[in-house]
């Protein structure tokens, strides 16, 4: 198994999605405190978040990553807060583990194919490993490995298909909560099919291309934690399967993800 | 800009160290023990090589009690104690190079601890440094406790002077810059800076009653005043302005640049303090430990980002790695919430 393996991602709910995977798939744990981090990883904390974070006070809180633990072996898995965030937050906290003389030994990027093919945003993301010493992946969802190092690109939902975490999260959320996502899914079909939901201007998030997939988990997610974000539900309803390796939308994740820990 | 690039290959414990691409502004950063300070002496000493002033006062920049030659013989990379009961001591050289005026410029330099003649009487210890610049002969610097003397061929010297944490808190050491002021006939600027930190200020000047020696300050709202009476900001504002001036046209090093100012003045103070560097042909190298200073610093140069250079030292297994930042980095690693210090 690895020792410190660092991996970036596009938002909170990527985050809460794979902890939540390593925790059942992998058997790793949470590390809730700061003080059962290791002096580094304390250090790291301290020195790489303030408030307010990108000088907004808007926001109440820092994209603290999370810290899983497998053994003897430590994941920080990190909330880039946006695709075009991605890079300067890997600037900042390969810094921060210079600084420290502290190295991952593997690193990944996560990323949402959106409505392109996957590849049109590999070799932007492929590029940002060579200068940290990482080999430069050469294929989705494929460790590279050189002295000693391991690096590689993920692109939701996998498997090279085009589309977002959201690909992955509803036949997660329809597997665990059938009836109910056939109330949301109807629910959230029949507005958007209405004239109004096709030119009102309050409707426009819902028109975004991953609007329809967002808006049947909110309806979801809403009758299970009212009132509270969906990250919620995830974390406390177990969206995730015990074994999320035999979950066919989990398995590519599942599956990269073990090829970054293996030495 | 008088110092391009800085190397330190061997001085106190630091070596192969190299400050390249050095700014107007340069900020030194690192955590206790990196060698901030380190810096900023290896730097005096490539300004003034054959100084022996310059050494004494690189001596003494952090103990000003301790014997001299004590504190001459730890700027040497020999790490141990000064020890000459059973014989002379040679140190192991002390070197450094850099860009200095658009000129190649190398220091190398030995030091060699012996008893003379006279210990018996005197006490003292020798200390002969042997220093040389480049291919130039070797000139010799031979310092005692209390005195020194020198022989060999010159070097260009230039002006480099240094503001320690404790600097504004002697009023000995203020009362010399001011004097040297007034001396070199800038004592309209050295008012005129002062204004920029309280705009009150209308004079300064040095009274000497019965041996007592002492800035006055003629204050609009105070009348004439001791400078020791106003707290620690304005003191350090006028160690700064002082030290400024004489460093006209060369090096201004500043240890711990946020010393003596609250946070919420540090970006106004540095935008105009830089303003007056610049406008008087001064480099700048500063140190700090505070995150708020450097946020103040950026903020000050921001418009100017060309002007603004920060290296990180970090100690790694008894070496020490410094990393350069330009502006543009520092600004976006600051954006994302790295701690730099």
């Amino acid at each position: 198994m690895t020792q410190f393996c660092y991996i970036i991602t596009e938002g909170v709910l990527d985050v809460v999605l794979i902890t939540q995977v390593i925790q059942r798939g992998l058997g790793g744990e949470l590390v809730k405190r700061m003080h059962d981090l290791s002096d580094n990883g304390r250090t790291y904390v301290k020195k790489r978040f303030k408030f307010p974070y990108n000088d907004d006070i808007t926001r109440r809180s820092v994209p603290m990553p999370a810290f899983l633990q497998i053994g003897q072996s430590l994941i920080i898995l990190g909330n880039a807060q946006g695709l075009s965030r991605i890079k300067d937050t890997i600037e900042s906290d390969q810094e921060a583990f210079k600084h420290l003389d502290w190295y991952p030994d593997a690193m990944a990027v996560i990323y949402d194919a959106d409505n392109q093919p996957p590849m049109d945003r590999f070799s932007g993301f492929a590029e940002l490993f060579q200068p940290y010493g990482y080999p430069t992946p050469t294929h989705l969802e494929q460790v590279v490995r050189a002295n000693g190092l391991r690096a590689g690109l993920f692109a939701f939902p996998g498997q090279g298909r085009r589309g977002t975490l959201e690909d992955v999260l509803l036949p997660l959320a329809v597997n665990r909560f059938p009836e109910l996502s056939q109330y949301a899914v109807s629910y959230v079909d029949t507005w958007f099919a209405a004239d109004i939901a096709k030119n009102h201007p309050d409707f426009k998030e819902l028109r975004n291309p991953s609007g329809v997939r967002k808006a049947k988990l909110s309806a979801l997610a809403s009758l299970l934690k009212p009132a509270k974000p969906i990250t919620a539900s995830i974390e406390d309803q177990k969206w995730v399967p015990i074994t999320p390796e035999e979950s066919e939308p989990l398995a590519p994740l599942v599956s990269f993800v073990r090829q970054l820990l293996e030495p | 800009m008088i110092l391009s690039e800085l190397s330190i290959t061997a001085f106190r414990r630091m070596s192969n160290v190299r400050l390249e691409r050095m700014a107007p502004v340069s900020l030194v950063l690192g955590s206790n023990n990196a060698g901030k300070s380190t810096v900023l002496e290896a730097a005096a000493l490539l300004m003034r090589p054959l100084e022996p002033t310059q050494w004494v006062q690189v001596a003494r920049q952090r103990d000003v009690d301790a014997p001299l030659v004590d504190g001459l013989w730890s700027l040497f990379p020999s790490g141990a104690p000064l020890q000459v009961d059973d014989g002379p001591k040679q140190t192991r050289p002390l070197v450094l190079s850099g860009d200095v005026a658009n000129e190649e410029r190398r220091l190398a330099a030995t030091a060699l601890a012996s008893l003379p003649w006279d210990a018996e009487t005197s006490g003292d210890l020798t200390l002969r440094v042997e220093a040389r610049v480049n291919k130039l002969r070797p000139h010799t610097l031979e310092f005692r406790r209390d005195s020194f003397a020198q022989s060999g061929e010159g070097v260009t010297s230039y002006r480099c002077f240094a503001v320690t944490p404790s600097t504004h808190r002697s009023t000995r050491n203020l009362v010399e810059h001011l004097s040297k002021v007034i001396d070199i006939g800038e004592k309209p600027l050295a008012v005129e800076l002062m204004r920029l930190f309280d705009p009150e200020v209308l004079e300064l000047d040095i009274s000497a009653i019965m041996g007592r020696e002492n800035i006055k300050v003629a204050h609009k709202d105070r009348g004439i005043v001791d400078l020791a009476s106003f707290g620690d900001g304005m003191r350090r504002a006028a160690a700064l302005a002082l030290a400024l001036i004489r460093a006209k046209g060369g090096l201004l090093l500043v240890d711990e640049l946020e010393v003596g100012f609250h946070t919420s003045v540090l970006a106004s103070i540095f935008s105009r303090l830089f303003l007056a560097a610049q406008t008087i042909d001064v480099q700048i190298i500063a140190t700090t430990h505070s995150l708020e200073a450097i946020d103040a610093v950026i903020e000050a140069l921001t418009p100017q980002p060309e002007s603004l250079a920060a290296y990180y030292l970090q100690r790694k297994e008894n070496q020490t790695v410094a990393h350069y930042y330009d502006t543009e980095r520092l600004v976006r690693l600051r954006e994302t919430g790295l701690d730099l210090r």
